[in-house]
């Protein structure tokens, strides 16, 4: 569960985030609005990137507004980036067992069994030995997701884990991402761009709009609210200020 | 979801099984390198071997982290003038004065890191320039290394005392070894990290630092890390140098030697052990040969920075990644083929010339593997050098080559002869290496011009002969050793 409560985010002038205060507590929690709307910046508050003016976040009951970046990894907040983190030289085991490093666990074998665990679940079992360079865009993002799955996490984040992907790979991606809260026991907050996508995988979703909450809800009846629309398309008004 | 035309992963292999090859490699050096060289090359190779180890130190630095540091060939003084100092002052043994020198170097090193977790790039790079810097300046004003006795011990007029070989080895022949056994050592503990946990953080913290931090890696500890382990080993390098000598000299650590050792490690390869090998050789041993040859080592400096300009331009992995990547697309048996026939040739030239007294056995082997090596890799390369005097050029001369080539395979034709097309080709690329390495043996060795021509051509022609008449034997051969060791990349033709 995520609890934001007057959150404001300031950079010099700019207000990416303005006074948010909202509680997310479903399984799988998109986020989609237009650009500058401040997804990212809220992905950032929560991973500790960016402190936040006034307010507080919450995740699990648990304050994270003071906590250090480093240290929220060990209160189960997983993220992903929008650019993919994946190190060209190393493969891809090596990649996702980075993470297990410094990640808790009681055994040896319990690591292990995380690392090929999260690799096979997201259906990269066969390119475990492949260097970070010759995987594909598809591929690179999915690693993403299984790094983001190691270490009994409580929250997956995932910035764009759908840019740049063809349908079918995108189909596949949907699976995953659906089947993550019954695999780590873990709640997502997805944010994308692409629709189909968030619609495919949340049971909610909110909508960022200039750092104001536009709407949250249902997914479908969020997307079919007249004011998102707006938001996300523009109005006829709009075009004709434009033109 | 695996495709069938996708070529398999080789596995990394486990962390032993990736240092052994590097560790065979020191051994089998270690063991007939004082056979193979004279007295003035084992020392050559001595101080070749600890350059080595300081070059690791570099690469450890900027390859793994990125991180520039100019600094480390003064860190290499510092670790040998307190392995100098502690010997002179308290009389301890060797080996506890290199350990402690080398750990009192790696504390120096953890201390100039601390604004390297801040810095990085150009002012990194800047900053460890000044410190190189500083480090110079002190060494002159306390009087760097005096060999007088106690602590500070200043030696006024007086005679400079040398600290003695370690009781293991007190011959040349015994410290090259115990320098191999110490450099095994320090680049095996180098190559050992980045297999293992370390290597896997500072794979995270290279990609980006923000993503390192979300998986809570503590970049802090591991960058503090790579700079006390850099500083520890070329600590070590610098306490093995002392005892090669004897002495250090307060000239001995310059600044422009720190920027040198950086520069080829560049050209060398930071991401492979080898390019460490490499670096090495280039700081000492090329001026060395050239040196030996009578011509001023100096100007090894002058192909340092085309070589520098050349590997910048070809890619960053310097020549180790070259040779690592031209290694994944070589086939086994081109390989065994190849350094039989090229050591056959070579061998017997060499023999032949000490038997009719022409020139020296090191020196026909050396020529006869140039001309083979030039022969393998110069084709492509005469063309491409056409380029340098413009397209057209470059163009022109191919045409001409082209139509004389197509005049020529019919005059062949007509005679009732097999038509090669590639034989003006073929025939140029053989005269141009035989004249222009002739050329340069007799301008810069000393070596006959005929008696090189002699060498250059017979090594191409024997070459050539064994390929017409042995080819149905090597065929068969070849291909029963590729099914044997199979390489995913390699194009089997």
């Amino acid at each position: 569960m995520i609890e934001i409560n007057d959150l404001c985010v300031q950079f010099g002038g700019v207000k990416p985030i303005d006074g948010l205060t909202v509680t997310l507590n479903r399984p799988i929690v998109g986020l989609i609005g237009p650009n500058g709307a401040g997804k990212t910046t809220l992905l950032n508050v929560l991973s500790g990137f960016v402190e936040p003016r006034r307010g507080w976040v919450k995740v699990n009951g648990q304050m994270m507004t003071g906590v250090p970046a480093h240290k929220r990894a060990e209160f189960g907040l997983r993220r992903t980036f929008q650019t993919d983190q994946i190190a060209d030289d190393l493969t891809l085991l090596e990649n996702v067992q980075a993470i297990a490093d410094h990640a808790q666990f009681d055994t040896h074998d319990a690591q292990k069994k995380a690392v090929y665990g999260a690799i096979d679940f997201v259906g990269l079992s066969h390119r475990l030995n492949r260097k970070g360079d010759a995987l594909s865009t598809e591929e690179r993002h999915l690693a993403e997701v299984a790094k983001a799955l190691i270490g009994n996490p409580k929250l997956v984040m995932l910035d764009e884990p759908g840019a740049g992907m063809s349908e079918t790979e995108s189909e596949h991606l949907q699976k995953v991402i659906r089947g993550i809260p019954g695999y780590a026991k873990a709640q997502v907050f997805l944010i994308d761009h692409d629709v189909e996508l968030i619609a495919a995988c949340c049971n909610e979703t909110m909508v960022l709009d200039f750092g104001k909450l536009l709407a949250l809800g249902p997914t479908l009846e969020v997307l079919k609210n007249p004011d998102v629309q707006k938001a996300y398309l523009g109005s006829f008004d709009d075009l004709e200020v434009a033109a | 979801m695996a495709r069938i035309k996708d070529k398999p992963d080789i596995p990394p292999g486990t962390p032993f099984q990736r240092v052994r090859p590097m560790l065979i490699t020191f051994f089998v050096v270690a063991l007939i390198g004082p056979w193979v060289f004279s007295s003035y090359w084992l020392n050559t190779f001595s101080t070749v071997a600890c350059l080595v180890l300081a070059s690791g130190t570099v690469a450890l630095l900027y390859g793994q982290l990125g991180m520039v540091s100019l600094a480390q060939f003064a860190l290499a003084g510092v670790g040998g003038w307190f392995c100098l100092r502690l010997i002179h002052g308290t009389g301890m043994p060797f080996e506890l004065a290199l350990v402690l020198g080398a750990l009192i170097a790696g504390l120096f090193g953890l201390i100039l890191g601390l604004p390297a977790l801040r810095m990085r790039g150009l002012y990194l790079a800047l900053l460890t320039l000044m410190i190189a810097a500083a480090v110079q300046v002190v060494f002159n004003v306390i009087g760097f290394p005096d060999g007088g006795t106690g602590l500070a011990g200043h030696v006024i007029n007086g005679k400079r005392m040398m600290i003695s070989r370690p009781v293991l080895a007190p011959s040349d022949t015994d410290y090259f070894r115990y320098i191999m056994f110490w450099l095994a050592i320090g680049m095996g503990l180098i190559e050992w990290a980045r297999a293992t946990l370390p290597g896997r953080a500072w794979g995270l913290i290279r990609k980006s630092e923000a993503a390192a931090i979300a998986a809570g890696v503590s970049v802090v500890r591991y960058k503090a890390l790579a700079f006390a382990m850099a500083g520890t080993l070329a600590g070590l390098a610098g306490g093995l140098l002392a005892g090669l000598n004897g002495q250090l000299d307060n000239t001995g650590f310059p600044v422009s030697q720190s920027i040198l050792l950086y520069a080829l490690t560049i050209v060398g390869g930071a991401y492979h052990w080898m390019g460490a090998v490499f670096a090495g050789l280039l700081i000492r041993a090329l001026p060395a040969l050239l040196n030996d040859h009578g011509v001023d080592g100096n100007l090894s400096n002058a192909f340092y920075g085309f070589a520098l300009l050349v590997s910048l331009i070809q890619g960053r992995k310097g020549l180790a990644g070259q040779l690592a990547d031209f290694y994944k697309f070589v086939r086994i048996s081109r390989i065994v083929e190849g350094s039989i026939i090229w050591a056959l040739i070579s061998i017997g030239l060499a023999l032949a010339a000490v038997r009719f007294e022409a020139m020296g056995f090191a020196g026909a082997l050396f020529l006869s593997l140039i001309a083979l090596l030039f022969r393998q890799a110069i084709p492509g390369v005469c063309w491409l050098l056409l380029g340098f005097f413009g397209k057209r050029v470059q163009d022109t001369a191919e045409d001409v080559e082209a139509w004389l080539s197509l005049r020529l395979s019919r005059l062949i034709s007509a005679v009732g002869l097999m038509p090669d097309h590639r034989i003006l080709k073929r025939t140029l690329n053989v005269l141009f290496i035989g004249f222009f390495v002739g050329w340069i043996v007799n301008g810069v060795f000393d070596v006959d011009y005929n008696v090189a021509l002699t060498i250059i051509w017979s090594s191409i022609a024997i070459r050539f002969l064994i390929q017409l008449l042995l080819y149905p034997t090597i065929l068969p051969l070849r291909k029963a050793i590729d099914e044997k060791y199979p390489k995913p990349f390699a194009a089997y033709r």
